[in-house]
Protein backbone atom coordinates (compact mmCIF):
# COMPACT_ATOMS: atom_id res chain seq x y z
CA UNK A 1 0.00 0.00 0.00
CA UNK A 2 1.62 3.31 -1.10
CA UNK A 3 2.31 5.54 1.87
CA UNK A 4 1.03 8.94 2.49
CA UNK A 5 2.67 11.69 3.66
CA UNK A 6 1.77 13.58 6.52
CA UNK A 7 2.45 16.63 8.42
CA UNK A 8 3.29 16.02 11.90
CA UNK A 9 4.54 19.16 13.43
CA UNK A 10 6.95 22.49 12.53
CA UNK A 11 10.46 21.36 13.12
CA UNK A 12 10.99 24.91 16.02
CA UNK A 13 7.64 22.73 17.97
CA UNK A 14 10.33 20.15 19.09
CA UNK A 15 13.60 21.56 20.35
CA UNK A 16 16.79 20.16 19.18
CA UNK A 17 17.36 17.00 22.00
CA UNK A 18 14.31 16.31 22.75
CA UNK A 19 10.60 14.33 22.20
CA UNK A 20 7.21 15.00 21.28
CA UNK A 21 4.20 12.99 21.51
CA UNK A 22 2.08 14.18 18.19
CA UNK A 23 -1.13 12.62 16.92
CA UNK A 24 -0.97 11.83 12.88
CA UNK A 25 -4.31 10.71 11.95
CA UNK A 26 -5.03 7.79 14.02
CA UNK A 27 -1.61 7.39 15.00
CA UNK A 28 -0.42 8.54 18.11
CA UNK A 29 3.66 8.69 17.31
CA UNK A 30 6.89 10.33 19.44
CA UNK A 31 8.97 12.57 17.39
CA UNK A 32 12.87 12.26 18.58
CA UNK A 33 14.78 15.43 17.48
CA UNK A 34 18.74 15.03 16.79
CA UNK A 35 20.04 17.97 14.84
CA UNK A 36 18.65 18.31 11.94
CA UNK A 37 17.73 14.14 12.00
CA UNK A 38 14.12 13.75 13.73
CA UNK A 39 12.26 10.19 14.11
CA UNK A 40 9.12 9.05 14.47
CA UNK A 41 7.92 6.04 16.22
CA UNK A 42 4.76 4.61 17.43
CA UNK A 43 4.24 5.63 21.04
CA UNK A 44 3.61 2.51 22.47
CA UNK A 45 5.34 0.20 24.31
CA UNK A 46 5.87 -3.36 22.80
CA UNK A 47 5.46 -4.59 26.26
CA UNK A 48 2.16 -3.53 28.00
CA UNK A 49 1.70 -0.62 26.16
CA UNK A 50 3.09 2.63 27.97
CA UNK A 51 3.30 5.79 26.47
CA UNK A 52 6.82 5.94 25.40
CA UNK A 53 6.80 10.03 25.22
CA UNK A 54 6.15 9.76 28.89
CA UNK A 55 9.26 8.03 29.46
CA UNK A 56 13.05 9.79 29.03
CA UNK A 57 15.47 10.74 26.33
CA UNK A 58 19.00 9.67 27.26
CA UNK A 59 21.98 7.29 26.39
CA UNK A 60 22.08 3.84 26.95
CA UNK A 61 25.63 2.05 28.21
CA UNK A 62 27.94 0.08 25.79
CA UNK A 63 28.89 -3.97 27.35
CA UNK A 64 32.33 -3.60 27.92
CA UNK A 65 34.06 -5.27 30.92
CA UNK A 66 32.69 -6.14 33.67
CA UNK A 67 32.84 -2.51 36.25
CA UNK A 68 32.74 -1.02 33.01
CA UNK A 69 30.64 1.86 32.04
CA UNK A 70 29.96 3.67 29.10
CA UNK A 71 27.66 5.60 27.44
CA UNK A 72 26.73 5.69 24.03
CA UNK A 73 24.20 6.73 21.48
CA UNK A 74 23.56 9.82 23.60
CA UNK A 75 20.02 11.34 22.45
CA UNK A 76 18.15 9.03 20.62
CA UNK A 77 17.30 6.56 23.11
CA UNK A 78 14.18 6.44 24.67
CA UNK A 79 13.38 4.66 28.14
CA UNK A 80 10.21 3.46 28.83
CA UNK A 81 8.01 5.23 31.73
CA UNK A 82 6.66 2.11 33.46
CA UNK A 83 9.36 -1.27 33.32
CA UNK A 84 12.58 0.73 31.83
CA UNK A 85 12.86 -0.90 28.54
CA UNK A 86 15.07 0.88 25.77
CA UNK A 87 13.95 1.54 22.45
CA UNK A 88 16.55 3.33 19.92
CA UNK A 89 15.26 5.91 18.22
CA UNK A 90 16.80 5.69 14.60
CA UNK A 91 15.00 1.76 14.09
CA UNK A 92 12.42 1.09 16.91
CA UNK A 93 14.60 -1.82 18.26
CA UNK A 94 14.55 -2.38 22.25
CA UNK A 95 18.03 -2.74 22.88
CA UNK A 96 17.57 -5.98 24.98
CA UNK A 97 16.75 -7.90 21.65
CA UNK A 98 16.93 -5.56 18.99
CA UNK A 99 16.13 -8.27 16.42
CA UNK A 100 12.73 -9.86 17.90
CA UNK A 101 11.58 -6.84 19.72
CA UNK A 102 10.38 -3.32 18.31
CA UNK A 103 8.33 -0.64 18.04
CA UNK A 104 7.33 0.45 14.58
CA UNK A 105 9.54 3.62 13.41
CA UNK A 106 8.28 5.62 10.59
CA UNK A 107 10.46 7.45 7.79
CA UNK A 108 10.59 11.52 7.91
CA UNK A 109 11.37 14.27 6.25
CA UNK A 110 11.45 17.60 6.72
CA UNK A 111 11.20 20.46 4.31
CA UNK A 112 9.62 23.75 4.68
CA UNK A 113 10.18 23.91 8.09
CA UNK A 114 8.13 21.26 8.73
CA UNK A 115 8.31 17.48 9.62
CA UNK A 116 6.33 15.13 7.49
CA UNK A 117 5.91 11.28 8.56
CA UNK A 118 5.64 8.86 5.93
CA UNK A 119 2.35 6.48 6.97
CA UNK B 1 22.53 -53.22 25.75
CA UNK B 2 19.47 -52.52 27.66
CA UNK B 3 19.31 -52.83 31.37
CA UNK B 4 16.14 -52.70 33.67
CA UNK B 5 15.25 -52.00 37.39
CA UNK B 6 15.23 -55.48 38.49
CA UNK B 7 18.55 -57.03 36.53
CA UNK B 8 20.27 -53.58 37.84
CA UNK B 9 18.95 -53.64 41.40
CA UNK B 10 18.36 -57.34 43.05
CA UNK B 11 16.82 -56.17 46.29
CA UNK B 12 14.32 -53.70 45.06
CA UNK B 13 10.68 -54.02 44.27
CA UNK B 14 9.34 -54.60 41.50
CA UNK B 15 7.73 -51.40 40.27
CA UNK B 16 10.69 -49.57 39.79
CA UNK B 17 11.10 -47.24 36.88
CA UNK B 18 12.97 -48.65 34.27
CA UNK B 19 16.64 -47.16 34.08
CA UNK B 20 18.91 -45.51 31.40
CA UNK B 21 20.23 -48.15 28.80
CA UNK B 22 23.76 -49.07 28.46
CA UNK B 23 24.81 -46.59 25.83
CA UNK B 24 26.31 -48.13 22.58
CA UNK B 25 26.91 -44.70 20.93
CA UNK B 26 27.26 -41.99 22.64
CA UNK B 27 28.83 -38.93 20.72
CA UNK B 28 29.56 -37.01 23.87
CA UNK B 29 32.71 -35.06 22.92
CA UNK B 30 34.89 -34.06 25.84
CA UNK B 31 35.21 -30.65 27.13
CA UNK B 32 37.43 -28.94 28.86
CA UNK B 33 36.77 -30.09 31.69
CA UNK B 34 37.96 -33.55 31.19
CA UNK B 35 41.14 -33.56 33.21
CA UNK B 36 42.81 -36.95 31.69
CA UNK B 37 42.08 -35.92 28.11
CA UNK B 38 40.81 -39.06 27.32
CA UNK B 39 37.35 -40.11 25.97
CA UNK B 40 34.26 -40.36 27.29
CA UNK B 41 33.21 -43.79 28.40
CA UNK B 42 30.54 -45.07 26.85
CA UNK B 43 30.15 -47.28 29.62
CA UNK B 44 28.92 -45.07 32.13
CA UNK B 45 25.17 -44.93 32.74
CA UNK B 46 24.60 -43.80 35.85
CA UNK B 47 26.67 -40.91 38.29
CA UNK B 48 25.58 -39.86 41.07
CA UNK B 49 26.56 -36.03 41.39
CA UNK B 50 26.52 -35.59 45.40
CA UNK B 51 27.40 -38.40 47.64
CA UNK B 52 29.40 -37.62 50.59
CA UNK B 53 32.47 -38.74 52.24
CA UNK B 54 34.07 -37.52 55.72
CA UNK B 55 36.37 -37.84 57.80
CA UNK B 56 36.44 -40.40 61.58
CA UNK B 57 37.48 -36.99 63.52
CA UNK B 58 39.43 -34.43 63.24
CA UNK B 59 42.53 -37.06 64.10
CA UNK B 60 42.65 -38.39 60.45
CA UNK B 61 44.05 -34.95 59.90
CA UNK B 62 47.15 -34.90 62.15
CA UNK B 63 49.56 -36.90 59.85
CA UNK B 64 48.50 -33.93 57.16
CA UNK B 65 49.02 -30.99 59.21
CA UNK B 66 52.33 -29.29 60.05
CA UNK B 67 53.37 -29.84 63.55
CA UNK B 68 51.86 -26.21 64.62
CA UNK B 69 48.47 -26.55 63.28
CA UNK B 70 48.57 -29.96 65.48
CA UNK B 71 49.67 -28.52 68.40
CA UNK B 72 47.44 -25.68 67.97
CA UNK B 73 44.01 -28.20 67.48
CA UNK B 74 45.29 -30.33 70.35
CA UNK B 75 45.63 -27.25 73.27
CA UNK B 76 42.87 -25.65 71.75
CA UNK B 77 40.47 -28.73 72.01
CA UNK B 78 38.86 -27.78 68.44
CA UNK B 79 37.01 -30.55 67.24
CA UNK B 80 35.95 -30.44 63.67
CA UNK B 81 34.59 -26.79 63.12
CA UNK B 82 31.19 -26.31 61.75
CA UNK B 83 28.58 -27.18 64.11
CA UNK B 84 24.50 -27.33 62.48
CA UNK B 85 22.23 -24.69 64.67
CA UNK B 86 19.66 -27.42 63.67
CA UNK B 87 19.34 -30.61 65.07
CA UNK B 88 18.26 -33.31 62.32
CA UNK B 89 15.09 -35.55 61.89
CA UNK B 90 18.01 -38.38 61.81
CA UNK B 91 21.53 -39.21 63.69
CA UNK B 92 24.64 -37.21 61.50
CA UNK B 93 21.55 -36.33 59.45
CA UNK B 94 22.05 -39.54 57.88
CA UNK B 95 20.06 -42.89 57.48
CA UNK B 96 19.56 -45.00 59.30
CA UNK B 97 20.92 -47.55 57.79
CA UNK B 98 23.97 -45.84 56.73
CA UNK B 99 25.64 -45.70 59.72
CA UNK B 100 28.46 -48.67 59.48
CA UNK B 101 29.04 -51.33 61.65
CA UNK B 102 32.11 -50.69 63.03
CA UNK B 103 30.72 -47.41 64.15
CA UNK B 104 32.47 -44.77 62.35
CA UNK B 105 30.39 -41.92 61.33
CA UNK B 106 28.36 -42.04 58.25
CA UNK B 107 30.66 -41.43 54.78
CA UNK B 108 33.66 -41.89 56.74
CA UNK B 109 34.10 -45.66 55.85
CA UNK B 110 34.87 -46.17 52.10
CA UNK B 111 34.34 -49.95 52.05
CA UNK B 112 31.06 -49.74 53.82
CA UNK B 113 30.14 -46.79 50.80
CA UNK B 114 31.48 -48.89 48.40
CA UNK B 115 29.31 -52.02 49.09
CA UNK B 116 26.30 -50.00 50.66
CA UNK B 117 25.89 -47.29 48.00
CA UNK B 118 28.41 -47.64 44.55
CA UNK B 119 28.19 -51.69 44.07
CA UNK B 120 24.24 -51.72 45.10
CA UNK B 121 23.37 -48.97 42.37
CA UNK B 122 25.96 -49.84 40.25
CA UNK B 123 26.93 -46.30 40.13
CA UNK B 124 29.50 -45.55 37.63
CA UNK B 125 31.08 -42.65 38.98
CA UNK B 126 30.24 -40.32 42.01
CA UNK B 127 31.05 -36.88 42.21
CA UNK B 128 32.49 -36.40 46.12
CA UNK B 129 31.38 -34.04 48.20
CA UNK B 130 33.09 -33.59 52.08
CA UNK B 131 30.89 -31.16 54.01
CA UNK B 132 33.42 -29.91 56.84
CA UNK B 133 33.40 -26.24 58.22
CA UNK B 134 37.07 -25.59 58.08
CA UNK B 135 36.60 -22.97 55.36
CA UNK B 136 34.43 -21.17 57.31
CA UNK B 137 36.57 -20.48 59.89
CA UNK B 138 37.54 -17.36 60.65
CA UNK B 139 41.29 -17.38 61.08
CA UNK B 140 42.56 -18.19 57.53
CA UNK B 141 45.44 -19.67 57.93
CA UNK B 142 44.21 -22.22 60.51
CA UNK B 143 41.17 -22.76 57.76
CA UNK B 144 43.99 -23.23 54.68
CA UNK B 145 45.52 -25.96 56.75
CA UNK B 146 42.75 -28.10 57.95
CA UNK B 147 41.59 -27.76 53.83
CA UNK B 148 44.87 -28.45 52.48
CA UNK B 149 44.87 -31.43 55.55
CA UNK B 150 41.12 -32.61 54.31
CA UNK B 151 42.11 -32.41 50.62
CA UNK B 152 45.14 -34.40 50.88
CA UNK B 153 43.45 -36.99 53.40
CA UNK B 154 40.40 -37.42 50.94
CA UNK B 155 42.58 -38.06 48.02
CA UNK B 156 44.83 -40.23 49.52
CA UNK B 157 41.81 -42.23 51.14
CA UNK B 158 38.90 -42.26 48.46
CA UNK B 159 39.80 -40.22 45.53
CA UNK B 160 42.77 -42.35 44.16
CA UNK B 161 41.41 -45.94 46.11
CA UNK B 162 38.37 -46.32 43.54
CA UNK B 163 38.39 -45.21 39.62
CA UNK B 164 34.52 -44.67 40.34
CA UNK B 165 35.24 -41.54 42.60
CA UNK B 166 36.11 -38.06 41.46
CA UNK B 167 36.46 -35.82 44.63
CA UNK B 168 35.82 -31.81 45.72
CA UNK B 169 38.25 -29.94 47.12
CA UNK B 170 37.67 -27.13 49.61
CA UNK B 171 39.59 -24.00 49.70
CA UNK B 172 40.27 -21.30 52.68
CA UNK B 173 37.70 -18.98 50.90
CA UNK B 174 38.21 -16.24 53.12
CA UNK B 175 41.55 -15.60 52.20
CA UNK B 176 41.38 -15.39 47.98
CA UNK B 177 45.30 -15.31 48.43
CA UNK B 178 45.61 -18.46 50.49
CA UNK B 179 42.23 -20.09 48.31
CA UNK B 180 44.25 -19.42 45.00
CA UNK B 181 47.69 -21.17 46.86
CA UNK B 182 45.41 -23.90 47.66
CA UNK B 183 44.26 -24.69 44.17
CA UNK B 184 47.68 -24.45 42.44
CA UNK B 185 48.57 -26.58 44.72
CA UNK B 186 46.10 -29.87 44.19
CA UNK B 187 43.55 -27.76 41.67
CA UNK B 188 45.02 -29.85 38.88
CA UNK B 189 45.19 -33.16 40.75
CA UNK B 190 43.02 -35.62 37.78
CA UNK B 191 40.35 -36.70 40.65
CA UNK B 192 40.04 -33.40 41.69
CA UNK B 193 37.30 -31.50 39.10
CA UNK B 194 35.16 -29.53 41.37
CA UNK B 195 35.72 -26.88 44.47
CA UNK B 196 32.94 -27.66 47.12
CA UNK B 197 31.40 -24.24 48.28
CA UNK B 198 28.32 -23.90 50.77
CA UNK B 199 25.33 -22.36 49.84
CA UNK B 200 25.43 -20.06 52.99
CA UNK B 201 23.99 -16.40 52.65
CA UNK B 202 26.67 -15.35 54.81
CA UNK B 203 28.46 -14.95 51.01
CA UNK B 204 27.40 -13.84 47.46
CA UNK B 205 29.70 -15.70 45.47
CA UNK B 206 29.96 -13.60 42.32
CA UNK B 207 30.89 -10.75 44.07
CA UNK B 208 34.40 -9.37 43.12
CA UNK B 209 36.59 -10.55 46.21
CA UNK B 210 36.01 -14.08 44.83
CA UNK B 211 37.36 -13.40 41.56
CA UNK B 212 40.74 -14.33 41.71
CA UNK B 213 39.71 -17.33 43.08
CA UNK B 214 37.03 -18.43 40.45
CA UNK B 215 40.20 -17.10 37.94
CA UNK B 216 41.89 -19.91 39.72
CA UNK B 217 39.26 -22.47 39.46
CA UNK B 218 39.03 -21.59 35.30
CA UNK B 219 42.41 -22.27 35.00
CA UNK B 220 42.50 -25.87 36.32
CA UNK B 221 38.88 -26.63 34.85
CA UNK B 222 37.18 -26.82 37.93
CA UNK B 223 33.43 -26.58 38.60
CA UNK B 224 32.40 -24.80 41.72
CA UNK B 225 30.05 -26.91 43.25
CA UNK B 226 27.82 -24.66 45.41
CA UNK B 227 26.09 -27.43 47.98
CA UNK B 228 23.08 -26.98 50.36
CA UNK B 229 24.15 -25.76 53.94
CA UNK B 230 26.67 -23.55 55.62
CA UNK B 231 28.12 -22.91 59.15
CA UNK B 232 28.09 -19.15 59.69
CA UNK B 233 24.32 -17.67 60.66
CA UNK B 234 22.13 -16.43 59.99
CA UNK B 235 21.20 -19.56 57.78
CA UNK B 236 19.05 -20.07 54.97
CA UNK B 237 17.50 -16.80 53.66
CA UNK B 238 19.94 -14.59 54.14
CA UNK B 239 17.51 -12.57 56.50
CA UNK B 240 16.31 -14.31 59.69
CA UNK B 241 16.98 -17.62 60.71
CA UNK B 242 14.23 -20.16 60.70
CA UNK B 243 13.10 -22.16 63.66
CA UNK B 244 13.12 -25.39 62.17
CA UNK B 245 15.47 -27.50 60.54
CA UNK B 246 12.33 -28.15 58.25
CA UNK B 247 12.32 -25.02 57.13
CA UNK B 248 16.05 -24.46 57.03
CA UNK B 249 15.89 -27.38 54.42
CA UNK B 250 13.06 -26.27 52.49
CA UNK B 251 14.11 -22.47 51.92
CA UNK B 252 17.67 -22.32 51.32
CA UNK B 253 16.33 -22.83 47.86
CA UNK B 254 16.33 -18.89 48.21
CA UNK B 255 20.09 -18.79 48.57
CA UNK B 256 20.58 -20.84 45.84
CA UNK B 257 18.92 -18.18 43.82
CA UNK B 258 20.54 -15.30 45.50
CA UNK B 259 23.70 -16.98 44.38
CA UNK B 260 23.14 -17.64 40.74
CA UNK B 261 21.87 -14.14 40.26
CA UNK B 262 25.28 -12.74 41.80
CA UNK B 263 27.35 -14.62 39.77
CA UNK B 264 25.21 -13.37 36.63
CA UNK B 265 25.05 -9.77 37.95
CA UNK B 266 28.64 -9.36 38.74
CA UNK B 267 29.59 -10.65 35.29
CA UNK B 268 31.81 -13.64 36.71
CA UNK B 269 30.85 -15.91 32.94
CA UNK B 270 31.82 -12.52 31.44
CA UNK B 271 35.17 -12.53 32.77
CA UNK B 272 35.62 -16.48 32.91
CA UNK B 273 33.64 -17.92 29.94
CA UNK B 274 34.72 -21.84 30.66
CA UNK B 275 33.31 -21.51 34.92
CA UNK B 276 30.93 -24.05 35.43
CA UNK B 277 28.99 -23.73 38.69
CA UNK B 278 26.79 -26.70 40.21
CA UNK B 279 23.73 -26.08 42.60
CA UNK B 280 23.80 -29.31 44.62
CA UNK B 281 20.86 -30.34 47.05
CA UNK B 282 18.98 -27.45 46.43
CA UNK B 283 16.02 -28.51 44.79
CA UNK B 284 15.53 -27.48 41.13
CA UNK B 285 11.48 -26.36 40.66
CA UNK B 286 12.15 -22.70 41.16
CA UNK B 287 14.36 -22.46 37.82
CA UNK B 288 11.85 -21.46 35.39
CA UNK B 289 10.81 -18.70 37.58
CA UNK B 290 14.22 -17.45 38.80
CA UNK B 291 15.29 -17.25 34.78
CA UNK B 292 11.82 -15.53 34.09
CA UNK B 293 12.59 -13.29 36.77
CA UNK B 294 15.81 -12.25 35.71
CA UNK B 295 15.33 -12.02 32.14
CA UNK B 296 12.41 -9.20 33.19
CA UNK B 297 14.42 -7.31 35.21
CA UNK B 298 17.31 -7.70 33.20
CA UNK B 299 15.68 -5.89 30.04
CA UNK B 300 14.88 -2.80 32.14
CA UNK B 301 17.81 -2.73 34.36
CA UNK B 302 20.67 -3.95 32.24
CA UNK B 303 21.90 -0.24 31.87
CA UNK B 304 22.88 -0.91 35.56
CA UNK B 305 25.12 -3.97 34.49
CA UNK B 306 25.95 -3.23 30.93
CA UNK B 307 28.14 -5.97 30.77
CA UNK B 308 25.47 -8.56 30.85
CA UNK B 309 25.09 -8.80 26.71
CA UNK B 310 23.18 -11.49 26.79
CA UNK B 311 20.08 -12.72 28.68
CA UNK B 312 20.52 -14.33 32.52
CA UNK B 313 18.97 -17.44 31.24
CA UNK B 314 21.07 -18.17 28.76
CA UNK B 315 24.23 -17.71 30.65
CA UNK B 316 22.56 -20.14 33.44
CA UNK B 317 21.50 -22.98 30.78
CA UNK B 318 25.06 -22.54 29.45
CA UNK B 319 26.83 -22.14 32.71
CA UNK B 320 24.60 -23.76 35.66
CA UNK B 321 23.61 -26.88 35.88
CA UNK B 322 21.34 -28.02 39.10
CA UNK B 323 21.64 -31.26 41.15
CA UNK B 324 18.10 -33.07 41.46
CA UNK B 325 17.88 -34.10 44.96
CA UNK B 326 15.83 -33.41 46.99
CA UNK B 327 13.95 -33.64 44.01
CA UNK B 328 10.43 -31.86 44.48
CA UNK B 329 7.31 -34.31 44.69
CA UNK B 330 4.28 -32.78 42.92
CA UNK B 331 1.29 -34.53 43.53
CA UNK B 332 0.77 -34.70 39.82
CA UNK B 333 4.29 -36.13 39.01
CA UNK B 334 3.68 -34.79 35.74
CA UNK B 335 3.89 -31.29 36.45
CA UNK B 336 7.62 -31.91 37.33
CA UNK B 337 7.98 -32.76 33.69
CA UNK B 338 6.62 -29.41 32.90
CA UNK B 339 8.72 -27.98 35.21
CA UNK B 340 11.78 -29.48 33.68
CA UNK B 341 10.36 -28.21 30.45
CA UNK B 342 10.44 -24.62 31.43
CA UNK B 343 13.74 -24.50 32.07
CA UNK B 344 14.52 -24.27 28.11
CA UNK B 345 17.07 -27.13 28.03
CA UNK B 346 17.85 -30.92 28.54
CA UNK B 347 21.17 -30.32 29.73
CA UNK B 348 20.31 -28.35 33.13
CA UNK B 349 20.07 -31.67 35.67
CA UNK B 350 22.36 -33.79 36.94
CA UNK B 351 20.88 -36.70 38.99
CA UNK B 352 22.20 -37.20 42.71
CA UNK B 353 21.16 -39.06 45.93
CA UNK B 354 23.26 -37.35 48.61
CA UNK B 355 23.93 -40.88 50.09
CA UNK B 356 24.39 -41.04 52.98
CA UNK B 357 22.21 -38.90 54.42
CA UNK B 358 18.21 -39.43 55.30
CA UNK B 359 16.58 -37.74 51.86
CA UNK B 360 18.62 -39.99 49.46
CA UNK B 361 17.03 -40.01 47.01
CA UNK B 362 17.25 -43.87 44.98
CA UNK B 363 17.59 -44.17 41.43
CA UNK B 364 15.07 -45.85 41.29
CA UNK B 365 12.36 -44.08 42.41
CA UNK B 366 13.06 -40.55 42.53
CA UNK B 367 12.40 -39.72 38.81
CA UNK B 368 9.00 -40.11 37.86
CA UNK B 369 8.36 -42.59 34.83
CA UNK B 370 6.61 -39.22 33.05
CA UNK B 371 9.98 -38.04 32.25
CA UNK B 372 10.71 -39.65 28.72
CA UNK B 373 13.41 -42.05 28.63
CA UNK B 374 15.79 -40.00 26.89
CA UNK B 375 15.43 -37.30 28.97
CA UNK B 376 16.27 -39.74 31.95
CA UNK B 377 19.29 -40.84 30.45
CA UNK B 378 21.06 -37.20 30.20
CA UNK B 379 19.54 -36.63 33.34
CA UNK B 380 21.30 -39.39 35.21
CA UNK B 381 24.04 -39.70 32.91
CA UNK B 382 24.87 -37.76 30.33
CA UNK B 383 24.75 -34.20 31.28
CA UNK B 384 27.21 -35.03 34.21
CA UNK B 385 29.56 -36.73 31.87
CA UNK B 386 29.20 -33.14 29.79
CA UNK B 387 29.71 -30.84 32.61
CA UNK B 388 32.29 -32.55 34.49
CA UNK B 389 33.98 -34.03 31.16
CA UNK B 390 33.90 -37.30 32.81
CA UNK B 391 35.79 -40.71 31.50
Amino acid sequence: MKKKKIAALDLDQIPDGTMQAVRVGRRNLLMVRQGHQVYALRNICAHQGARISDGVLTCTRRGGHVGEYVEEKAGRIIRCPWHNWEYDAVDGSALHDPKHTRVASYQTVVEDGKVWVMV
Amino acid sequence: MKTNRQTRYPPVPNDLLELPAKQTDMTTTTDQHDKTGMAPDSSITLVDADVHCQIRSIEDLMPYLPNVWQHYIHESGLENPGKSWYPKVKRSAARDDAHPPNGVPPGSDLAFTQKQHLDYWKIDRAIMNPLYGADFLYNADLSAALCAAYNDFMIEHWYEKDKRLYGSMMIPWRDADLAVREIERIGSHPRILQIILHMTPEVLWGQRPFHPIWAAAEKHNLVLGIHWGGYAPPRATGGAAPSFYMEFHTTEALAAMAHIASFVCEGVFQKFPALKVAIIEGGMAWLPALMWRLDKDWRGCRMEVPWLTESPSKLIRRHIRLTTQPIEEPENPKHLLETINHMGSDNMLLFATDYPHWDFDSPAKALPRQIPKPLQKRIFADNAIDFYGLT
